[in-house]
């Protein structure tokens, strides 16, 4: 199938395409790399009467900024430009990681970071990263602009905080410290497919067993990514072991909701989350726990 | 698929029990959703949703198939067709009320849910958790705009003339006006409300213009899989 009718908008500036969505507000998409909105239309699940490209805008945009104890990465990065940044890999080296779990190399040369959080795919690696790194949304409309917490952006299944008004301008993640270790992990049918379960792990370990700092989002096991502060607790409480991660695995169980389809069922997503806290640990900080 | 909600009112179970009379007013309490007029037995209503770019114009019609007086049963029957040409659904929905004490009325909805056309290909995971939230939207809505007022059914009534029909929850510029309220409602009539405003505020408080029956989820991240 082939699209519906629309019209296309290349604006030039960030004033000028916030204009156009305030004119048109829910009858307007914004296309970035087009690799979450495509297929939509391609399908006419979306039709946008009217389709506002932010490809002609230059300036912060376009760029990966390292400002301070802060990483940006602008609305037109795409994957690829990620994974290649070594600013990137010093300042936050999860996110490379990621994004090798996404898609094909094609789709990555396009597709942008984020478009990916703005589309807020229940199943997509990166909302969970934003949650876990607690990364901040820059959003700016005719209105003015506003920062919203990652925790405050992700309201449901494909739905944001974004107003249709509103062009996420930037991602900002918070430089990470150098003893963080990170790992992610998912159960996919097909490489670079939608996973149907995915954790995600930053630690920071201490002396012996002891952890200083961990964070814990899962995706795809639930309507909306989450962030799991109790499993976090208990294991900076406890330290790593076999008890602590038992009990870590409780309260993620306890926390998700998933969904059963004819992938897998809520029973297989729930054991298989648990596992790949184990192994995102173990992973991530390169020793079984004692 | 089949949906269970639940939710309880403040009311009596004989004052909820009269809303299924009073759908014009009901309906519009359910976020996107909005009442058309009636033909006979048959309640016309339409639902806008919009999840992500995918912004969906359910018209259809409600009706009755069975109103069981005597233990506080309906069932209806819904069919709505997407103007797009995304789809098309059908519901039969069952409702029981019961009375958790004089003032309070538990209500349980059950609903088999069939979908069609391209929706019902990736319709999935997500329609239980839209479908609370929807329940969520409408049990508040139902509460500050409809049982609220009729609390005060004594009070003085504020005029209702000319109310427009209520606006679309997904057109971005409905914002309420900061004097709207919801309408007092005068003994013995029936008075059209305007709950836009009302719907408008608590649903962009909420989840912004999404707001849904149906659904895209997680087989559309399956779809775009299928694209690679």
């Amino acid at each position: 199938m082939k699209p519906a009718r629309f019209a296309y908008h290349a604006p030039e500036t960030i004033e000028a395409c916030t204009q156009l969505l305030a004119e048109h507000g829910d009858d307007a998409a914004v296309i970035a790399g087009g690799q979450s909105l495509l297929p939509l239309m391609r399908f006419r699940l979306a039709q946008p009467a009217h389709v506002v490209s932010i490809r002609n805008i230059e300036g912060p945009l376009s760029r990966i900024e390292r400002s301070g104890l802060s990483l940006f990465i602008g609305a037109r990065v795409t994957y690829s430009a990620v994974q290649r940044s070594d600013e990137v890999r010093t300042a936050c080296p999860g996110l490379p990681q990621a994004i090798a779990l996404i898609a094909t190399p094609a789709v990555r040369s396009r597709g942008t970071v984020c478009g990916n959080l703005c589309q807020a795919d229940p199943a997509s690696e990166l909302p969970a990263v934003a949650l876990m790194m607690e990364a901040k949304f820059h959003l700016q409309s005719t209105g003015g602009k506003r920062v919203l917490a990652a925790a405050d952006f992700f309201l449901g299944p494909y739905m944001t905080a974004r107003r249709s008004d509103e062009l996420l301008t930037a991602v900002e993640f918070p430089v990470r410290p150098a003893e963080e270790r990170f790992a992610i992990l998912e159960i996919t049918r097909l490489r670079g497919g939608f996973p149907l379960a995915g954790l995600a792990v930053a630690a920071t370990p201490g002396p012996s067993q002891a952890l200083h700092g961990v964070a814990v989002a899962c995706f795809g096991v639930n309507p909306v990514q989450l962030r799991l502060p109790v499993a976090e607790r208990i294991l900076v409480q406890q330290g790593y072991s076999a008890s602590s991660l038992a009990a870590a695995g409780e309260a993620l169980d306890a926390a998700i909701e998933p969904h059963s389809d004819h992938f897998a069922s809520d029973n297989y997503r729930r054991s298989v989350t648990k596992t790949l806290l184990g192994r995102a640990l173990a992973q991530a900080l390169g020793a079984q726990p004692a | 698929m089949k949906l269970t909600n639940r939710f309880v009112v403040d009311a009596s179970r004989e004052q909820v029990w009269a809303l299924f009379d009073e759908l014009d007013r009901v309906v519009p309490c359910m976020p996107g959703a909005s009442y058309l007029g009636c033909e006979g037995q048959e309640h016309r209503v339409a639902m806008k949703v919009k999840i992500g770019a995918i912004l969906s114009d359910f018209q259809g019609t409600v009706s009755f198939v069975e109103k069981d007086e005597a233990d506080r049963v309906t069932v209806m029957r819904g069919m709505a067709k997407d103007t797009g040409g995304k789809g098309s659904a059908a519901a039969l929905i069952e409702t029981r009320l019961s009375a958790l004490s004089p003032h309070q009325t538990q209500v349980d909805v059950s609903t088999d849910l069939n979908m069609a056309g391209r929706l019902a290909q990736f319709g999935g995971p997500i329609v239980a958790d839209i479908a609370q939230r929807l329940v969520q939207q409408f049990t508040a809505n139902l509460h500050e705009a409809v049982l609220a007022p009729q609390a005060q059914a004594h009070a003085a009534a504020e005029p209702s003339a000319a109310q427009a029909p209520v606006p679309e929850a997904a057109t971005a510029a409905a914002t309420p006006a900061p004097s709207a309220t919801p309408l007092g409602r005068a003994c013995a009539e029936t008075q059209p409300l305007d709950l836009g405003a009302v719907v408008g505020q608590s649903l962009w408080k909420l989840v912004g213009p999404y707001a849904l029956v149906l659904v895209v989820g997680f087989a559309m991240g399956w779809l775009t899989a299928r694209l690679w």
